[in-house]
């Protein structure tokens, strides 16, 4: 008698699929819900909630804290692309040129910050960043004829390039491999050709680079956006106590963070997830429809 | 000749570019090293980065310190980090290589809507739901436990996209073979398939442990007791700026990051594939 088998061709998959399923609607879908529902209710005393339609979102419009959080996210956003974009495509370009030298050891070098926890980051660059005027940095303020800055307590721009310098430490590595791996696809051939055509290498650079690695280029702006809006870490180590006086420094999830487990104000809290959630969203779809999710890999 | 020598003129460019920008990569970890054997912190908390060390302040004392302190309570954060580390990169490489397997090899129904929840979930941060999450987690009695940190990612959407990339590029033909030779297909994913996405497996172990190792926001909020704490997490207790932790604070960073840089050294080749391949996570 043939025994009837459980696992067949046609199940096989919704049990391989299964672990995601339960994952999605436990970790994700419920917890999205849920996330919506609290946002519905105000803290009132110590530990009651009650039921306040839209009083916490009407709350958001007239936050200070909130303007100076946005503002200091976007700011720390536009500061990493612009930098990263600008160094590791310069980077990315030198380490695949021919006649570079110690190419694996500088790439090694430059990948190195990406293997630390922001904390290791943050030991570091709070005394980088610090008050004193006998500083590397403050002496090179002084020495290109500019004072010393009290970088994380001066004015929301500079604690915003604080921001930038950590997380760029941390990450231009990272980017740089990635522009890397799109130039080893460009066929050294194109290069030769416009050589030959008499393309100075500016030209070479803007004809035959760019629209080359165009893709990851479009890739690396779309996670720094996402990493920059979502940034957390490194504004909770670089102040003491993460405690951002002024608001300097203070991001939109650091102050959900502060919010939620250290004023125990949920509703109101996640009325802001909410609000950032649906703007992360948002930002996903513009990415899945201009570019497609994966072409990266496709790419190599 | 002119070529020659323009060459030349570009490579002592380049070189000394280069140079600096190693040198500002590789500088804090230097200055973290010699600063942890400083047994004086309170002139590095006094003087900060500017202070001038000479070689009679250097001894490993905060080594010894960070060894005894509370008990040893680093070696318990350490311990930790080391479980989290394995439970989330064996439960993570785990699922999402069956989802991916899964979800790319077989045609059925429902396939179509799973990708675009696989696509759609892959940029969702743990910011936003954090405040959710740790309610469920609350409710399910797993706050201070490695249960805790794990679950919620375990199965994440990056990690299966980057496994259903993979499996695409394998042939089908394998499949049919082991089925007609009388294998189940548990055993064909288990005995045939795994063996063939090897290098999936291997870029994604260490990219997801790093990854685990270096988590900071999500243990934080999971963990609220001393002994529970992970590395990241109980480093950062050390931060505070009054009293004298900065002997434990920079000692235990340098301790930190070790077992990361003997991965990374070990197999770097592999490393580096693997973060290009994970750029998501970035």
């Amino acid at each position: 008698m043939k025994r009837k088998k459980i696992i067949t061709q046609k199940t096989a998959p919704y049990i391989f699929c299964a672990p995601f399923i339960c994952s999605f609607l436990v970790f994700m879908l419920y917890p999205m819900i849920n996330m919506i529902y609290t946002s519905f209710f105000k803290l009132e005393g110590i530990n009651t909630y009650n039921f306040s339609g839209l009083d916490n979102y009407k709350r958001l419009a007239s936050d200070t804290h909130i303007s100076a959080a946005i503002f200091n996210s976007l700011g720390f956003t536009v500061g990493i692309i612009i930098v990263n974009i600008v160094l590791a495509l310069l980077l990315a370009v030198l380490l695949n040129h021919k006649f570079t030298p110690l190419k694996n050891i500088f790439r090694s070098a430059i990948y190195i910050p990406a293997l630390t926890s922001i904390i290791v980051a943050g030991i570091f660059f709070r005394l980088f960043f610090a008050s004193n005027s006998d500083t590397p940095l403050n002496t090179l303020m002084q020495f290109i004829g500019m004072s010393p800055k009290e970088w994380l307590y001066d004015t929301k721009i500079t604690g915003i390039v604080a921001l930038v310098f950590t997380s760029t430490w941390r990450y231009l590595g990272t980017n740089v491999l990635y522009f890397l791996s799109a130039l080893q696809t460009i066929s050294p051939e194109l290069y030769d050709a416009a050589h030959v055509d008499g393309a100075s290498a500016w030209q070479r650079f803007r004809h035959v680079t760019l629209p080359g690695v165009k893709p990851i280029l479009i890739f690396v702006i779309t996670i720094l956006t996402y990493g920059g809006l979502r940034m957390f870490g490194e504004s909770y180590v670089l102040w003491p106590n993460s405690k951002t006086p002024g608001d300097i420094g203070l991001t939109i999830v650091l102050y959900i963070y502060r919010t939620a487990f250290g004023h125990f104000d949920m509703g109101y809290a996640s009325a802001m997830s909410v609000v950032l959630f649906i703007c992360l969203m948002v930002l996903n779809f513009i990415y899945i429809k201009t570019l497609g999710i994966g072409r990266k890999e496709e790419k190599r | 000749m002119i070529d020659k020598k323009k060459k030349q003129l570009y490579q002592i460019f380049v070189t000394f570019m280069l140079c600096i920008i190693a040198a500002i990569s590789l500088i804090p970890f230097i200055y973290l090293i010699i600063t942890s054997c400083v047994n004086d912190m309170s002139l590095v908390f006094k003087n900060g980065i500017a202070l001038k060390i000479t070689s009679d302040m250097l001894d490993i004392g905060n080594y010894k310190l960070l060894f005894t302190d509370n008990n040893g309570m680093f070696f318990s954060w350490f311990k930790n980090s080391g479980i989290i580390t394995i439970l989330f990169t064996v439960l993570s490489i785990g699922f999402s290589s069956m989802v991916g397997y899964g979800v790319s090899m077989y045609k059925f129904k429902g396939k179509q809507l799973l990708v675009v929840l696989i696509l759609s979930t892959m940029m969702i941060p743990v910011e936003t739901l954090m405040i959710p999450l740790y309610n469920e987690i609350k409710s399910f009695n797993l706050l201070n436990t490695h249960l805790g940190v794990v679950l919620p990612f375990a199965v994440s959407a990056f990690t299966i996209y980057f496994f259903m990339q993979y499996a695409q590029s394998l042939s089908p033909e394998f499949m049919d073979a082991a089925r007609i030779d009388g294998c189940g297909e548990i055993r064909i994913f288990l005995t045939v398939m795994v063996p063939l996405m090897k290098p999936a497996f291997a870029s994604m172990t260490i990219l997801q442990a790093t990854n685990a190792w270096n988590d900071f926001l999500w243990p934080l909020i999971v963990m609220s007791k001393n002994e529970n704490f992970t590395l990241t997490v109980g480093l950062q207790t050390y931060l505070s700026p009054y009293g004298n932790n900065y002997n434990l604070l920079f000692a235990g960073a340098v301790l930190s990051v070790i077992p990361v840089m003997i991965i990374f050294f070990a197999c770097q080749k592999l490393f580096m594939e693997g973060m290009i391949a994970g750029g998501i996570k970035g």
